[in-house]
């Protein structure tokens, strides 16, 4: 029988936190790697149009600063993957500078392996004119032209760049977006693990304690696999791993609790068991890999789709919130009118979210009765320009603050708005243009590391 | 997660509690809609496709969080 394997999952996502004392205890063991997410599709499509994080950089900072040294100076590989949560170029960038500080902070000096996950457009093109793509998760087809002005297309990769970049022996590996679970698969499929347990132990994994009670993707896991079996425990002596959390925890960021999907392959739990293994671990046995028939890969890219602003406001009155219907369509007109030697009406989009009637699942419930006593009124323009929106939110708020209905008593103004700035510019809007799987057979698609030298001699 | 196992028998076999029910009142394309039952925990997960794509303009919940309604207030 090999020798068990045991790593570290720092934490749900590089920059979510952890207990010191979760990664204290954990270094009071033997670890064969650290690994840490970093990336996910979540928050929406505006973080990799625009190559910014959704988690600050001081957050990041953070949970490096404390894991960097202790690493590197007990030899332990540091696996962060989908650097700076999008893991396009930009955001790989942002987390080397954030290394590099660090290095220079705390005089350290390490060997790290970077793989780029950015996609030629070159070979994007040619994807699509050889029907190599195909929507993923109800992703709308690609048409020709579909791939004009993306921004950041990159792929997922799956365990076996990261594998390549372990092997070149550097002390981090700093992946561009990649599948959350190759980040700890890579090592121990490298080292003998059967497939189907390491992707499923390192599904679990990528989230942190997400797994335990209390849940919390802000805190670490320690997880041992052996040639049959894994097991999970949070290092955190406030947390525990049930079978039902853990079991559970299949229902999370996949559409059938029974399996999901790798490059690799279809990870199958329907025979897996889970049992408690002393006070706050569980085993897990019986997960099998069904490796694909045709290699894939994600593909993910932004498609710009303008500029939005917003403001914020409240009605109390009665009459006014009866009226609702009749204020917007009475604003809509006004702005078109004010804008129309500047703006075509096709050329911007106009919402009128109602928090408290229907903003949130819209026509699928029926509003609610009696009225609310307040409704929150979140007026959102998209425009080509940052200026057109702003100049959009601003009409529209002007007109329905003054806007006259049926029945309309109080003059003094329709809305409460709780802000002076009332008006908010937001900034880029993306779309997921690209949220597709590309068939890979007879690609030239290798994610070599490149592999840099961070911080400077003594 | 179901109380017990036959609150979890009854939902799953509810004929109230179907695709095409689901359909209908998420305005949705029945094929795009699942049922997903998962014994082990007495639980069991609807798949729902998105009016609009995540963050995309015309989207009001960016992570789907609260689209558990209408069918949470369903009487079974």
């Amino acid at each position: 029988m090999s020798a068990a394997i045991r790593y570290l999952s720092l934490c749900g996502l590089l920059g979510y936190g952890y207990a010191e004392e979760s990664l204290r205890r954990a270094l009071d063991g033997p670890l064969d790697f650290i690994g840490v997410d970093g990336g996910s599709t979540d928050p929406g499509p505006y973080y990799l149009g625009s190559g910014k994080g959704f988690v600050k950089p001081l957050q990041v900072r953070r949970d490096l600063s404390l894991v960097l040294r202790p690493a590197l100076s007990r030899g332990i590989p540091l696996i962060i993957g989908s650097a700076g949560g999008s893991g396009a170029r930009p955001h790989v960038e942002s987390t080397l500078g954030i290394l590099r500080d660090l290095a220079r902070e705390q005089g350290l000096r390490f060997r790290a392996a970077v793989v780029y996950a950015d996609l030629d457009p070159g070979l994007l093109q040619r994807a699509l004119s050889e029907g190599r793509l195909s929507p993923c998760g109800g992703a709308p087809p690609l048409l020709p032209g579909g791939l004009d002005g993306l921004r950041h297309p990159v792929a997922q990769f799956g365990t076996e760049p990261i594998q390549a970049a372990l092997r070149t022996g550097a002390e981090v590996v700093v992946c561009g977006r990649c599948c959350d679970a190759a980040v700890f698969a890579a090592w121990p499929m490298m080292h003998g693990i059967p497939a189907g347990l390491a992707l499923h132990a390192a599904k679990i994994a990528e989230c942190g304690a997400l797994c335990a009670r209390p849940a919390g993707a802000n805190d670490s896991l320690l997880v041992t696999l052996g040639p049959d079996s894994f097991t999970v425990e949070p290092p955190n002596p406030v947390r525990r791993c049930t079978p039902e959390s853990v079991a559970a925890h299949s229902l999370y960021e996949q559409p059938d609790p029974e399996c999901f999907y790798e490059p690799e392959g279809r990870i199958d739990m329907r025979e897996s068991t889970f049992e408690p293994c002393g006070e706050r671990g569980v085993t897990v046995r019986g997960t099998v890999l069904v490796p694909a028939a045709e290699p894939t890969l994600k593909l993910e890219g932004a498609g710009f789709r303008g500029c939005r602003a917003i403001t914020v406001a409240g009605l109390r009155d009665p009459v006014a919130i009866a009226a609702l219907d009749a204020i917007e369509a009475g604003v809509r007109v006004a702005v078109a009118s004010a804008v129309s030697g500047f703006l075509a009406e096709g050329d911007y989009a106009l919402r009128f979210l109602r928090y408290g009637l229907d903003a949130v699942t819209g026509n699928h419930e029926p509003p609610p009765s009696p009225p609310p006593r307040e409704v929150g009124l979140l007026i959102d323009a998209v425009a080509p320009t940052q200026e057109l929106a702003d100049t959009l939110v601003s009409l529209a708020r002007s007109s329905a603050l003054h806007q006259a209905f049926p029945g309309r008593k109080a003059t003094a103004g329709n809305l409460a708005f709780p802000c002076s700035p009332s008006d908010f510019s937001a900034g880029e809007v993306y779309e997921f243009g690209l949220y597709h799987l590309l068939r890979t057979r007879g690609l030239d698609l290798a994610f070599e590391p490149e592999v840099i030298t961070i911080g400077s001699a003594p | 997660m179901f109380a017990d196992a036959a609150a979890y028998e009854r939902v799953l076999h509810s004929p109230r509690f179907t695709v095409e029910a689901l359909a209908a009142a998420y305005h949705a394309d029945p094929g795009a809609v699942a049922i997903k039952p998962f014994a082990r925990l007495r639980t069991i997960k609807v798949v729902l496709p998105r009016p609009a794509s995540s963050g995309s303009p015309a989207d009001c919940d960016v992570y789907g969080s609260q689209q558990h309604f209408p069918l949470g207030a369903w009487e079974i």
